[in-house]
Order: C-alpha cells, then sequence, then structure tokens
C-alpha cells in the first residue's frame, strides 16, 4: 500500500483528539474521513503529513517511516490543502501557487516550475485570474487556488481537508471530478475530510468514520453510511436508501438524548 | 482532443507573458530606485550651509569613486567628501536596515502592523540610552560610547525577553507579538521612571535620542551598519521562500517542508541585530521599518525574494529623503529626521493606500 497509519493518538494538551486510529490507502485511491464537527477530520490529516506529531503511532509512505524522512522530501511527496486560507499580506495567484514548486526549487525559478504553474491554474480554470491578488478571491476561487497549488507540488499523496466546504453546486462537483480524475490519472493516493456524506460517498472508494478520536466504521462507502451509524456518530436520526441513482440520506430529526 | 490541447498552450504562453512582464516591472521598479537613490545623493550632497553646486558635488561623489579626473572645487571637495557624505551614507544604511528588518518581521510575523517596534526593540533601546544618559550606568561601555552599547545591548535582550516569553506558549505569530507588546510596555515605563526622576538636561537629551536623528553620522558608524547588513543578507535571502509559504500559515508552510519554529527564531534574531546596529547610533527612527515594505508590496507585489531588496532601497530612499529635508528646510535649525520621516513618508504612504492600490496588481 502507498500510506498506512499505524495506531496514531494525538491529543492537544491534555484533550484527546485521536486515540490508535489505523488506516490505509492504496495508489490510485480516495479515501474519505467523515465524522461530526470536532471528531479529529482535521486532526487526522495534519498528523499524516507531520504538522502535528502523534504521541503514539506510525505513519508509513510505501513502507517508510515518515518520522525518518526529511521535510522537504516529505513536502514533494505529499501535498496538503488546508480548508480555507487567508493571508495578511497580499501574494499574487501565480505567486501562491509557485510556491507549491518550493520543495523542488533551491532558489531559482526554472521553466519547469513556471509549465508547473501554468498546467495547474489551467487546470482549475483559474488561469485569468493569475496576476490578482489571492486576498480579492472568492471562497470558491481561493480554494481552486490552494488545489492548484497542490497540483502544482505534484505529490503522490494528497491531502485535502474539506476541498468542497467553501465552494457552490457547480464548483463542487468540478472540484471533485477534476480531482477524481487526477488521483486516476496520475495514480495519486488520495484522503479528504468530507462533511457532504452523499459526496463523500460518491467519490471516494473508501471511508473511515471517525467519532471523538477513533475509528467508529471502516470500509465501504456504502458500508459504512448505514443508518445505524449515522445515528450514533451524528446523533441525527436518517433515511438511506440506495437506489440506481445512488445513495441517498435523508435526515429526520436530532437524535433526542 | 488537439483542441483542447492547443487551448491549454495558448493559455500557458499567455500566463508565461503576464508573468515574465510581472518579473520585468520587479526589476524596474529596483532599477529606477538606484537611479532615484543615485539622483537623491547628489541632490542631498549640494544642500546645505555652505554652497555647493549639483555639477560639483556629482564630480567628486564619481571623481573620488572612479578613478576620473573631474574638475571641481577644493571647497567642494572638502564639504561633499568629508562632511555630507558620512551623514547621506549614514542616512541609506540606516534607512535601508531599517526597512529590511520591517520586512522580515511583518514577514515571519504575519502581521503588517509588526515591525522591530511592535517587539519592544527600539523601546528596549531607548531605554538603554536613557539609562546611560541619566545615570551614566551600563553593562559594558564607558564614556560617550555607554549610550550606544547600552542601547544596543537591551535592545539585544528585549529579543531574548519576547523569545523567552513566547516560548511558553509555542513560538507562532500571535503569543510573539502578544510578547513583544508587553515587553515593549515594560521598557517605555521603565524610561518613563527615568524620565520623571533625571535631572532636566538629561531628560531633554533623552527625549532627543528618542526621536531620532542622524546628527551623530560618522564614516565609522556608517561602515558599522554596512557589515552589519551584508553579514546578515545572505540568510534573509535565503529565507525569501519560507517567509513566502509562511504568509499563507504555518500548516501550509510546514507542509511544504519549512521549519517555520527555526525561521521565526532566526529571523527574529538577525532583524533585531539589524535593527540594533542602527537604532544604537540614531535614536528610534520608526516608520521607515513600518511603511517601506508596504509601500513595496503595493508597488511589486509580496514575493520576498523581491520584497526584501526593494525594500531596502525604498527605506533608503525615504530616510535620505527625509534627512535632507530635517537638515534644510528649517536650516540653521535641524529637526530630528525621526518626526521629519513621517511628514515626508506619510503622504506617500497615504496617496498609495488610497488611489494606487489596485491598480498596481494588474
Amino acid at each position: 500500500m502507498r500510506v498506512a497509519v499505524r495506531g496514531i493518538s494525538f491529543s492537544y494538551d491534555s484533550v484527546s483528539a485521536l486515540a490508535d486510529v489505523s488506516l490505509e490507502v492504496e495508489e490510485a485511491e480516495i479515501l474519505s474521513i467523515v465524522g461530526p464537527n470536532g471528531s479529529g477530520k482535521s486532526t487526522l490529516l495534519k498528523c499524516v503529513d507531520k504538522i502535528l506529531r502523534p504521541s503514539l503511532g506510525v505513519i508509513l509512505i510505501d513502507g517508510r517511516d515518515t518520522g525518518k524522512i526529511g521535510a522537504k522530501e516529505l513536502a514533494r511527496r505529499m501535498g496538503y490543502i488546508p480548508q480555507s486560507s487567508s493571508n495578511n499580506l497580499p501574494l499574487t495567484v501565480f505567486d501562491t501557487v509557485l510556491m507549491g514548486r518550493r520543495p523542488q526549487l533551491s532558489w531559482g525559478v526554472g521553466d519547469r516550475d513556471i509549465t508547473m504553474v501554468c498546467r495547474a491554474l489551467k487546470l482549475m480554470g483559474m488561469e485569468d485570474s493569475a496576476l490578482r491578488p489571492f486576498n480579492e478571491l472568492s471562497g470558491g476561487e481561493r480554494q481552486k487556488v490552494l488545489i492548484a497549488r497542490a497540483l502544482a507540488q505534484e505529490p503522490e499523496v494528497l491531502l485535502l481537508d474539506e476541498p468542497t466546504s467553501n465552494l457552490d453546486l457547480r464548483h463542487q462537483l468540478e472540484v471533485l471530478e477534476i480531482l477524481t480524475d487526477l488521483v486516476r490519472r496520475r495514480g495519486v493516493s488520495s484522503i479528504m475530510a468530507m462533511h457532504d456524506l452523499y459526496l463523500a460517498w460518491r467519490y471516494s472508494d473508501k471511508m473511515v468514520m471517525l467519532n471523538h478520536g477513533r475509528v467508529f466504521a471502516a470500509g465501504e462507502p456504502g458500508s459504512v453510511l448505514t443508518e445505524e451509524n449515522i445515528r450514533s456518530v451524528y446523533g441525527v436520526d436518517v433515511v438511506v436508501t440506495q437506489n440506481s441513482r445512488g445513495l441517498h440520506i435523508e435526515p429526520v430529526r436530532p437524535v433526542k438524548d | 482532443m488537439a483542441l483542447s490541447t492547443s487551448t491549454t498552450e495558448t493559455a500557458e504562453v499567455r500566463i508565461r507573458e503576464l508573468y515574465s512582464r510581472f518579473t520585468f516591472r520587479k526589476m524596474l521598479f529596483i532599477l529606477l530606485l538606484l537611479g532615484a537613490l543615485l539622483a537623491l545623493v547628489v541632490v542631498a550632497a549640494s544642500l546645505g550651509a555652505a554652497s555647493v553646486g549639483r555639477g560639483d558635488a556629482f564630480s567628486v561623489i564619481v571623481g573620488r569613486i572612479f578613478p576620473l579626473h573631474l574638475e571641481h572645487t577644493r571647497l567642494a571637495q572638502v564639504v561633499v567628501w568629508q562632511m555630507r557624505l558620512p551623514r547621506i551614507l549614514m542616512a541609506l544604511l540606516a534607512g535601508g536596515a531599517l526597512a529590511v528588518s520591517g520586512a522580515v518581521m511583518q514577514g515571519i510575523l504575519r502581521n503588517p502592523l509588526a515591525s522591530p517596534f511592535t517587539l519592544g526593540i527600539a523601546s528596549a533601546a531607548g531605554f538603554g540610552a536613557a539609562l546611560a544618559i541619566t545615570l551614566g550606568v551600563g553593562p559594558i561601555g564607558w564614556g560617550k560610547y555607554l549610550v550606544v552599547t547600552n542601547a544596543f545591548l537591551f535592545a539585544l535582550c528585549a529579543c531574548f525577553l519576547v523569545y523567552g516569553l513566547a516560548r511558553f506558549r509555542g513560538i507562532t505569530s500571535e503569543t510573539m507579538i502578544l510578547a513583544g507588546i508587553a515587553t515593549m510596555y515594560l521598557f517605555s515605563a521603565s524610561t518613563s521612571v527615568l524620565q520623571y526622576i533625571g535631572r532636566r538636561e538629561d531628560v531633554h537629551v533623552v527625549v532627543f535620542w528618542l526621536m531620532g536623528n542622524l546628527s551623530g553620522a560618522t564614516a565609522g558608524r556608517a561602515l558599522t551598519i554596512l557589515v552589519v547588513l551584508l553579514a546578515c543578507s545572505p540568510v534573509l535571502i535565503k529565507y525569501a521562500w519560507d517567509l513566502n509559504a509562511m504568509a499563507a500559515g504555518d500548516e501550509v508552510a510546514a507542509s511544504l517542508g519549512v521549519n517555520t519554529r527555526q525561521v521565526r527564531i532566526a529571523g527574529m534574531t538577525l532583524a533585531t541585530l539589524i535593527t540594533s546596529s542602527v537604532i544604537c547610533f540614531t535614536g528610534t527612527i520608526g516608520f521607515v521599518g513600518l511603511v517601506s515594505p508596504h509601500m513595496t508590496r503595493m508597488m511589486i507585489g509580496g514575493d520576498h525574494r523581491f520584497l526584501l531588496p526593494s525594500s531596502c532601497l525604498l527605506g533608503a530612499l525615504l530616510l535620505l529623503g527625509a534627512d535632507t529635508a530635517a537638515r534644510t528646510v528649517m536650516a540653521p535649525t535641524e529637526i530630528p529626521v525621526g518626526i521629519m520621516t513621517s511628514f515626508v513618508g506619510i503622504p506617500f504612504f497615504l496617496y498609495l493606500l488610497m488611489k494606487k492600490r489596485k491598480e498596481y496588481w494588474k
């Protein structure tokens, strides 16, 4: 397998955020992480990318412990897209995407770096905004630029923290189509935290459902998104129906304590 | 399929062209600044009590730097080379140094209001100087050097104090700014105590020091700043990419392989060193370090590879302009340059802020 997370735990000061979480992702595969707010989705992604150091457990890429991989090499292999990003100091869209090339370049910007930035911008349909300041973009445009930055990085592993959270309906689908296409064509392994259960079901090969920092259910998305699991983890009564057009989750009411 | 490939290529060509024009504009900006600096040096050298023509000033400067035999009077030679140039050099280097450290501070703290002054470095230097002036005590130094060494040492102290305080909660931009503000108030209050208990004539000297001025300029002092600046610059330039990444947040920077903690500590230490080497000679000149990086950003964007050298040049230009105005507008009375920087710089800054901001981007 490409990425294997083995029994990691993490706590913020004394508050436990993750406990004994394990998962595996193969090449050209998308794993989605679902779970309510505060269940540890973002923390898990940050631990995988060594932004946070788990107190227990290991993360392996192609069997190598990431703890023994240097920061720059890890940055060449793993791309991380945060939930949102603001920038107090203005930087153009082009320069923001160019930053994705930082792990590859020493100081000067080469021809290949510029080519990769151009392609990433084009792929996200942001080529006309190349010299606009990042701060003046709408939420959806920013999200696309952040994804473009990760694409310019040419990573083998892509970590996405709610890639569709700021997007309207059309952009949500567009972004997920581009991502799945990329994952398939370049054999990227991808882990994405998702709030929208339907999109998570539709665009992932595997799913992990977190509850209070623990893996509550894992496996094929259809087997994870059951009425019982959603009721226990999210505290919501739902009706799940599956027909020829896919899986539908109809929220009924919050469960009374 | 063929169609989509060709549109990809056209888009690529178009972005490339835009980007190279953007880069060209940054280079042009640097060249323009250099040109403006040279012109201002000649003008500044020709202004003052003894009248020296611009032509004479030009031939003295160029004639001494390059082995050319250019015609000028003996008076011009003495006035320009021995009396005015040390001060001009000091203004250039002090302005450039303050602007660079301001740009670095704003970068590592991700805060457009940050400067070495926000972190309490200037008020610590002020306290050191006041201690030397009013009580005549300090860790090292004697006589007339006591003010300089005290200001320098206390500025470094502030840096370590901020670092020490911030360490408890982790070295992030928020902890450093809050620790810096605490440090700033601590040293300002201590300076006030000294002013309160000090003799009237000493207090007057302290106030004058706190306003900042370049009247103590000598070639040796200018050279000291130059050496510090040249020693620190390679590391700061090397950090340019890391600063760009950190502008997007620590998590993103970490995911791009940046050791944010290391960059922050090293960046702060170097910026403090540069600032201290200036303000120990000049007193607190505040405005240049805060505003030069902003003006530069408005004109050429936030890429630190260009921002650091450009801010340096702009800071030099600003301080030399301000100092030239300070010593000539009310001649023979000199206005402290710390006051003048604001009067010269603020109209320009406001103009950029109101009118130019968006146009400069496109």
